[in-house]
């Protein structure tokens, strides 16, 4: 027995030995280092993953455009595995590699270990799929910034969206109780609230469903019951998917309109076609819908190396996130921490991303972060919602 | 992670071996390792090559061994399954962050406070379910666990921030020195750790500790030794669910923002195969488990996707080349010195006389209150000379009557047999007497008092110990631990004691040793102390099983079929020591089937068939009584 508990920790301590040797440092000279922090594996993987195709996308283009300061990107991955301990641990592992910046991560409440772990470090990190308005607003950091925008953006704009241009009198919303879903939701209802007391509209059904489950003909049933003019459902596709084709079975047929992490191909699978066909979303600008001559680049390149292009749009807010620390480096001149900060802050004039030109308020937030209301085509596509 | 085995090595090597000569290293080697082992711990963060993360996975390592010491308590020491571990965690973590983040109460305050939040919870949670046993509690244990989580989801009050959590907890500072850096936290941890493991190692080796392993072995065996089960299996889920709640402060101090995201059911399986991959019962199995199952991810992390694969499979390796656990808890070999009892004579064999008892030991309860359970009072007026007698007493279930109207009388000092064919109720009438069943109807006076509605360990305090008819021995302790558990209902020192090693206790526990080691001898078992119970052969397990009783100082013993798969050569020295037990002044009920011993050493026979008395007298009149042949033989037609 004795032997094996040894051998075990042998094992261990060699295997500490050899990776802690690879620490890898950004120095004045030589490729500069920059992290990326993503759910490679756990439930969030795909984003992971796509996060990590596009960042490498958008090394390489960056690369082959002369580098900055002379010098070339080299990314390294950290996985989080979706979820806040190993964030924790992930973050510390970006810290001791002493890289110049981070680029991470997605979901909220994993971000949020990793944000504070950096902030304490004096490291700069960008999230790219962390919308919880707290992230920045609580914390006011001074090295934590993302290029995604807040849940409120979004919820403010579905507000207006459905008052104003659909002209919808009946609100309903509904979430599944993760922590972005009811964040979306109740910004939305907030947002809503200014309507409300104006008299405009009424929120008619607040409330969550269970995710994991199959069968939601009880809240279908329930939501039907109040009649209402639009649907808007803030959790993930697997859930909206069997909600839309359940409720259109049920003989609710109001617009559906899906958050943004509601809608993809995915989601059409599930619906099935016919029913997902006209079903709305808001949602940040797909990748196929930005205009920008970098998202041209990106585009081509992406669709060279890895055949489809992201089918979300968040892993294309991690490349921005690496335009936005790049062009921070450059305009600061530097590759300390403080200096990238500094210019991330106040120094954005010409850094442009693929969604386009990237600058960030005193905390960190992304300005003017571009919304659309996308609706689902009979081909499954997406195009831009003409009301 | 040695620290544990430390203590325990030196536990087991106090004196050298007799075939070696004792040199310094065999001396010491016990504080020698500890010793290594703290200067490694203490070291390892200033090794050059060890960065922030290295430190902060260890810190995590920290926390999850305390949650595998946590739940080793209860799977491990009780074998009680609870896969829903995490809630005491949980409830640790956001006791911590709502405590601090709105009223700031410092979270070195708030570690004992989360760790007694925890325990209460659990207490509350766990009484109304604790009888329950294996795959139920697992259950159950799986719904609380998920009840807790939604409960924080859902944001009761405003007061766990529902799915986002909570953010803005503080670092603990331990007055004036502010615990913030990876070293700081990975210090604080395992010095806490070494505290808790300090205690878990004298707790395990302990009353307490052999208590929960005697229910974990066989609960009904323990019951009637004496061992209050229903209490045990609280107190360690209590204690369990405190230490997870203190691990819960420091994760959420450390982590500075907390949601139920930490705290899914996944961290409860997890926390299930930290404890089975490092040996059920084992403290320094459960901290090398949590070192795999956090450092091996980590080690993994370079092939990106495939991590957790990698880490499945070392998983599956592990369990198949070692399924006992890495490093499972071994009793047989330690010797006596591996009981961890201070002050044992240098000559194990000194110990048989000093556990010789003195006659006082026979003498009826002079206190109406036993072991804190309030006797009966002393009313009933026994007939003369009688120790035992059941009035009338009756068992149906549903509308079978096991046991009719039965009156039997033990006499004192004498052997009393109670004898029939099979399935005449007479063991039914056993577990009446011992407190597993309760009559339906009638009374059972022992010693003057009303027994009928006492517990069985109260019964068996008062005086009344058995034994079964299938061996009912607690398998994987040794020969001497089995019978500790006897003396067990005698002792009163508890969990405090225990940790604490107080006088009284450390007295208790050698008396207990003692008597063990005399009963161990008077059934001829001595050599076999440090064997397995489980390794005895048949004959000597039934031995065994006498001596648990006879070590538990009754007035009466109860023996369910004792002779039973005995050769004659066995039967023979059975009788014998019966008749010597007698003697030294025991009475004894028997229940049996070998004629040869019921006529040869019974004073007086009661005889029983379908649950009725048929027959009672001296054993030449009931060989001869033509009812008892007919209830044996049938009745001859005529």
């Amino acid at each position: 027995m004795r032997r094996t508990v040894l051998l075990v920790l042998v094992c261990m301590l060699a295997a500490v030995l050899a990776l802690s040797g690879c620490a890898k440092n950004t120095g004045d000279t030589g490729d500069i280092q920059i992290a990326l922090q993503a759910p490679i594996t756990g439930d969030y993987a795909y984003e992971g993953q796509m996060a990590k195709q596009s960042v490498e996308v958008a090394a390489e283009l960056i690369n082959n455009a002369g580098g900055v300061l002379g010098r070339k990107i080299a990314i390294t991955v950290v996985d989080d595995g979706s979820n806040p301990k190993d964030s924790a641990i992930a973050a510390q592992k970006a810290v001791s590699m002493k890289v110049a910046a981070v680029i991470g991560s997605y979901g909220s409440s994993v971000t949020e270990p990793a944000e504070d772990i950096y902030e304490k470090n004096k490291m700069v990190s960008v999230g790219y799929g962390c919308t919880a308005v707290r992230l920045t607003v609580d914390k006011k950091p001074n090295y934590f910034f993302r290029t995604c925008g807040r849940d409120d953006a979004q919820g403010l704009f579905f507000a207006k969206y459905a008052v104003e241009t659909m002209g919808a009198k009946r609100i309903a919303i509904m979430h599944d109780n993760s922590t972005f879903a009811k964040g979306v939701a109740e910004e939305t209802k907030k947002a809503l609230q200014s309507y409300v007391d104006a008299g405009t509209c009424e929120i008619v059904y607040y409330d969550a469903i269970t995710p994991g489950e199959k069968d939601f003909s009880a809240a279908v049933t329930k939501l039907r019951n109040t009649n209402p003019d639009v649907w808007y459902y803030t959790g993930y596709y697997t859930e909206a998917g069997l909600l839309v084709r359940q409720a259109r079975d049920a003989g609710l047929m109001c617009p559906f309109v899906g958050g943004n992490a509601a809608i993809n191909d995915d989601f059409i699978k599930i619906a099935g076609i016919t029913v997902a066909k006209g079903c709305l979303m808001t949602q940040e600008p797909l990748i196929s819908d930005v205009t920008t001559p970098i998202a041209e680049q990106f585009r081509t390149l992406y669709k060279a190396k890895f055949g489809d292009l992201p089918s979300s749009p968040w892993p294309v807010y991690a490349a921005d996130g690496l335009y936005a620390i790049v062009g921070a480096i450059k305009n600061a001149n530097s590759t300390d921490s403080t200096a990238i900060a500094d210019a991330m802050h106040t120094n954005m004039t010409g850094v442009e991303g693929v969604t386009g030109p990237i600058k960030f308020t005193s905390i960190g937030d992304r300005e003017d972060v571009p919304y659309k209301m996308y609706e689902v085509t009979a081909e499954g596509k997406y195009i831009v919602h003409q009301p | 992670m040695g620290i544990t085995d430390s203590i325990l090595k030196h536990a087991g090597s106090g004196r050298p071996s007799g075939k070696h000569p004792a040199t310094f290293w065999s001396r010491n080697r016990g504080w020698l390792l500890l010793a290594i082992t703290g200067a490694l711990f203490a070291v390892y963060p200033f090794v050059p090559f060890i960065s922030d993360y290295w430190i902060d996975v260890a810190f995590f390592v920290g926390i999850y061994a305390l949650l595998g010491l946590s739940l080793n308590i209860v799977l491990g020491e009780v074998g009680l399954f609870d896969l829903g571990h995490t809630a005491f965690y949980a409830i640790g973590a956001y006791v911590t962050a709502i405590l601090n983040t709105t009223l700031h109460v410092p979270i070195v305050v708030l570690l004992p406070l989360s760790a007694v939040v925890a325990g209460g919870f659990a207490y509350l949670v766990m009484s109304p379910v604790i009888h329950l046993k294996g795959d139920y509690l697992c259950i159950v244990t799986i719904g609380i666990g998920e009840i807790v989580r939604l409960t924080m989801i859902n944001n009761p009050f405003n007061l766990t921030g529902g799915p986002n959590g909570i953010n803005g907890i503080g670092s603990p500072n331990l007055f004036g020195l502010a615990v913030n850096s990876s070293t700081q936290f990975y210090f604080y941890t395992w010095i806490i750790i070494a505290v808790v493991v300090f205690g878990l190692v004298r707790l395990q080796r302990s009353r307490v500790g052999r208590a929960w392993n005697y229910i974990r072995e066989d609960e009904t065996a323990a019951e009637a030794s004496g061992v209050d089960v229903r209490s045990y299996k609280l107190l360690a889920f209590v204690l369990g669910a405190a230490l997870a709640g203190a691990a819960g402060n420091i994760y959420a101090s450390k982590q500075m923002s907390i949601s139920p995201g930490s705290f899914t059911f996944m961290e409860s399986s997890l926390l299930f195969c930290i404890v089975l991959l490092g040996g059920l019962g084992s403290i320094p199995g459960s901290i090398l488990g949590a070192a795999i199952v956090v450092v091996f991810p980590e080690v993994f992390r370079q092939f990106a996707s495939y991590r957790l694969l990698f880490f499945g499979l070392a998983l599956i390796v592990m369990m198949i080349f070692r399924p006992g656990g890495i490093w499972p808890r071994k009793r047989e070999g330690a010797g006596l010195a591996g009981l961890g009892i201070q002050g044992l004579p240098r000559n194990e064999d000194d110990l048989i006389l000093m556990g010789k008892p003195d006659a006082s030991i026979l003498k009826p309860a002079t206190t109406d209150t036993v072991r804190g359970v309030r006797l009966p009072p002393m009313t009933v007026t026994m007939d003369e000379g009688m120790l035992l007698q059941t009035h009338g007493v009756t068992l149906k279930f549903g509308g079978l009557t096991a046991v009719n109207n039965f009156d039997l009388n033990v006499r004192a000092g004498k052997i009393t047999s109670l004898i029939g064919p099979n399935g005449a109720g007479k063991t039914t009438l056993f577990n009446m007497i011992t407190g597993i069943y309760k009559p339906t109807s009638g009374q059972i006076d022992f010693m003057g008092r009303d027994i009928t509605t006492l517990k069985p360990h109260t019964i068996i305090s008062y005086g009344i110990a058995r034994t079964f008819q299938n061996i009912r021995l607690f398998p994987s302790l040794t020969c001497i631990e089995n019978i500790m558990s006897g003396p067990h209902c005698h002792a009163r020192s508890g969990t405090w004691a225990a940790v604490m090693h107080t006088v009284t206790e450390v007295r208790e526990e050698r008396e207990i040793v003692a008597t063990a080691a005399y009963r161990l001898n008077q059934v001829g078992l001595w050599p076999y102390r440090d064997e397995l119970a489980r390794n005895l052969p048949y004959g000597k397990q039934r031995y065994l099983e006498i001596a648990r009783a006879l070590a538990t100082a009754p007035h009466l013993l109860i023996l369910d079929e004792p002779s039973s798969g005995l050769n004659d050569k066995e039967s023979e020295d059975l009788m014998v020591l019966l008749q010597s037990l007698v003697k030294e002044g025991f009475t004894l009920l028997l229940i049996e089937h070998d004629m040869q011993v019921v006529m040869g050493i019974s004073d007086w026979i009661a005889v029983m068939d379908m649950g009725q008395k048929i027959a009672e007298g001296l054993p030449r009149d009931v060989y001869n009584n033509q009812r008892v042949i007919e209830a044996y033989l049938g009745k001859e037609d005529d």
